[in-house]
């Protein structure tokens, strides 16, 4: 559907390539000056969204990330792979540690009602802490259908058929839109950054989020994705025990 | 500094976006103090070509070794990325970027595979001559070409009787009306059986007592034109898949207006070109030695004798802590040649001493990494033999290293003179 707004979330993660090593106090992993990257499943996310954007079934995709302020870097990765906006939902370092799926469902649910996102696309879990917990939750909070580990995604009209990867094999099922989705590792293979793109998107970001115009040549190869603009939207979030919040006077959501 | 200034002059050309791009500031970090970091947008070059060279051309390179064909998917992949053609200006459709952003991108896809770098290169530097001395026209039309299609252009200047003394050239230009007329032979051409065309260097003056700073002249020509005879590709020891050949130009018939300058400006025109590739060179065989040094230190760290992994024996480690040594300061010499010349000055000095020394550098490390392979290593089914017969070359093309050394010599002698 032309109209259709397509949610992504991105996680911050220590890269996959990195070798982990346990702090000394044994309380957690080192991850001081260690190489974070985008979660490989988001990144398959980010792809799937900026495809359908590409063949015109999406109007407009949106990147969120919940986290201190170096999630920023995450979201910079989707608008080079084709992501219009990025959202940054802002957690004080001292807080991300106790973040986790609950907390950034209810983010999504309100992000997803507030910008009438019609589809909802995650990774299906994130390499730190394997939860596969975010995608199911947050439909069931936004009472959506959902559609996890897809292998295969095709949207038709107002509905959306997923092939999901199953302990028995595969599963095809369909789903009334707006619904939410996980993308697991065959779903499709993540673009570069091509160098054109790299460029235009951090010109667009030294002109601090102006809009920008495509290129309107193709530069060097295939013709580049749409431009990415880039406000990005930087809310406080204090986590309380069981409730997150966004501290904006506009809009009022769940506990 | 001057660089700067014209590369953001050439930007302000076309488009509504790119004209707004070039009125921001320069960033901070090109003009500040010593420093190590490099930009967000240097990053991302870096990790697309790492990761392209890692993914795409690592499976690959041993087969493309074996039967020396030329690369074409890589290559057509390399293009639509924009890894290639870097430098070309942006009026003309290019990314534009300076040799330091280069240089990244050529360590990493040497990582992958010198061949493919080397013919990679050879577009860049056939293309340096009429990036910095090509008039508008001629700018838009052979630059503009290389940016809508993956096309290869290269650097004909070498002969079968001439490579380091380039005042020996025997290859003819004689100026009949309003062409030129170029008899000779060319040899040990990059990309010679795959250009669309060629910067030639040929002699337009006759004296032999004439200068070789006024006899020569550059040229653009087409490989399509008539007369033009492409040799037999050559078999070498190493970058096996790059296209190396010889070409006879017989009658090879040049319009005036593919001078560059003008009749007498070619040898400072390929001179100065090889000031801007000339790290790029060097950066390549950088990517090459850091391979052979991860490769020699995951075996070791996986292989056992006398008991014990090949690292916890201190022969084996000491071999590994010297070619860590000569990569990171190969690495730092090729940074600092690539950035003298990006501020606009003359880098002469920097970019013969990185050439010089990451040539010498990637033949030392690659043959410690054949060494700590032991059998294995000089064996095809490992990939250390390949990098061994890929280095010898960086201490050949682009000025050999004696020539290089001649250079220093001058340069740093020079200094003392005044």
């Amino acid at each position: 559907m032309a109209e259709l707004r397509a949610l992504v979330g991105v996680k911050r993660v220590i890269d996959y390539a990195v070798k982990i090593r346990v702090k000394p106090d044994k309380t957690g992993v080192v991850t001081d000056g260690v190489k974070h990257s985008m979660n490989p499943f988001c990144e398959i996310a980010v792809e799937e969204a900026v495809r359908l954007k590409e063949k015109k079934l999406v109007k407009e995709v949106i990147a969120v990330s919940c986290g201190p302020k170096q999630c920023q870097e995450t979201l910079r990765t989707a608008l080079a792979m084709g992501a219009d906006r990025g959202i940054h939902v802002e957690v004080p370092e001292s807080e991300a540690e106790r973040l986790g799926p609950l907390q950034v469902s209810r983010v999504l649910t309100a992000l997803a009602q507030k910008e009438k996102a019609g589809l909802v696309l995650l990774g299906k879990q994130a390499i730190d802490d394997d939860c596969n917990q975010t995608g199911q939750m947050t439909a069931a909070m936004l009472d959506w259908p959902q559609g996890t580990f897809a292998s295969k995604l095709t949207l038709e009209g107002d509905k959306v058929t997923v092939e999901r990867e199953i302990d028995g094999g595969l599963e095809t099922i369909r789903l009334k839109l707006p619904a939410v989705v996980t993308a697991d590792l065959r779903l499709n293979e993540p673009r570069y950054a091509t160098l054109p793109n790299i460029m235009d998107y951090e010109a667009a970001r030294a002109l601090g989020g102006h809009e920008s115009q495509p290129p309107s040549s193709p530069v060097c190869g295939p013709p580049a994705f749409a431009c990415s603009s880039l406000p990005l939207y930087l809310q406080l979030v204090p986590i309380g025990t069981r409730t997150c919040f966004l501290s904006s006077s506009n809009h009022d959501f769940p506990s | 500094m001057a660089a700067a200034l014209l590369r953001r002059g050439g930007r302000a050309l076309q488009g509504f976006w790119r004209s707004q791009h070039s009125k921001t500031e320069p960033k901070p970090e090109a003009l500040s103090g010593f420093n190590f970091e490099l930009t967000e947008q240097q990053k991302k070059f870096q990790d697309t070509a790492r990761k392209f060279a890692r993914e795409e051309i690592m499976p690959v390179a041993a087969e493309y070794d074996r039967t020396g064909e030329y690369p074409v998917p890589l290559i057509k992949r390399a293009w639509e990325l924009g890894l290639m053609n870097v430098h070309i200006p942006e009026s003309c459709g290019g990314l534009g970027l300076g040799s330091f952003d280069a240089c990244l991108i050529t360590e990493e896809l040497a990582y992958g595979c010198t061949g493919l770098q080397t013919a990679i290169e050879g577009n860049s530097l056939g293309q340096m001559p009429v990036i910095i001395a090509g008039n508008e026209q001629q700018r838009k039309k052979y630059l503009g070409r290389m940016t809508e299609q993956p096309l290869m252009c290269a650097y004909c200047v070498t002969e079968p009787g001439a490579g380091s003394d380039v005042a020996g050239l025997q290859t003819r230009a004689e100026k009949k009306g309003n062409e030129y007329v170029i008899n000779g032979q060319k040899m040990w051409i990059t990309n010679g059986g795959k250009a669309n065309w060629y910067f030639l260097l040929a002699r337009t003056d006759s004296d032999p007592k004439a200068p070789a700073s006024k006899a020569f002249t550059g040229f653009i020509v087409e490989a399509d034109t008539p007369g033009v005879q492409i040799g037999r590709k050559e078999i070498n020891m190493g970058q096996r898949c790059s296209d190396t050949r010889g070409i006879v130009f017989e009658n090879v018939i040049v319009p005036k207006e593919n001078v560059l300058l003008g009749e007498g400006a070619g040898f400072k025109i390929a001179m100065g070109a090889f000031d801007r590739t000339r790290p790029l060179v060097a950066a390549g065989a950088v990517g090459l030695a850091q391979r052979a040094l991860d490769e020699a230190t995951k075996y070791a760290l996986e292989r056992k004798t006398f008991g014990r992994h090949l690292v916890e024996h201190q022969a084996v480690s000491f071999l590994l802590a010297e070619m860590a040594m000569k990569v990171e300061l190969a690495r730092m010499a090729y940074q600092r040649a690539a950035w003298e010349v990006d501020m606009g000055r003359r880098n002469t000095y920097h970019a013969s001493i990185a050439k010089a020394f990451s040539g010498d550098i990637a033949n030392q490390v690659a043959s410690d990494a054949v060494q700590i392979f032991g059998g294995s290593g000089f064996n095809s089914e490992y990939p250390v033999e390949k990098l061994m017969r890929d280095a010898k070359i960086y201490q050949i093309y682009e000025g050999t290293a004696q020539i290089q050394r001649l250079i220093i010599a001058r340069e740093h002698i020079g200094k003392y003179k005044k």
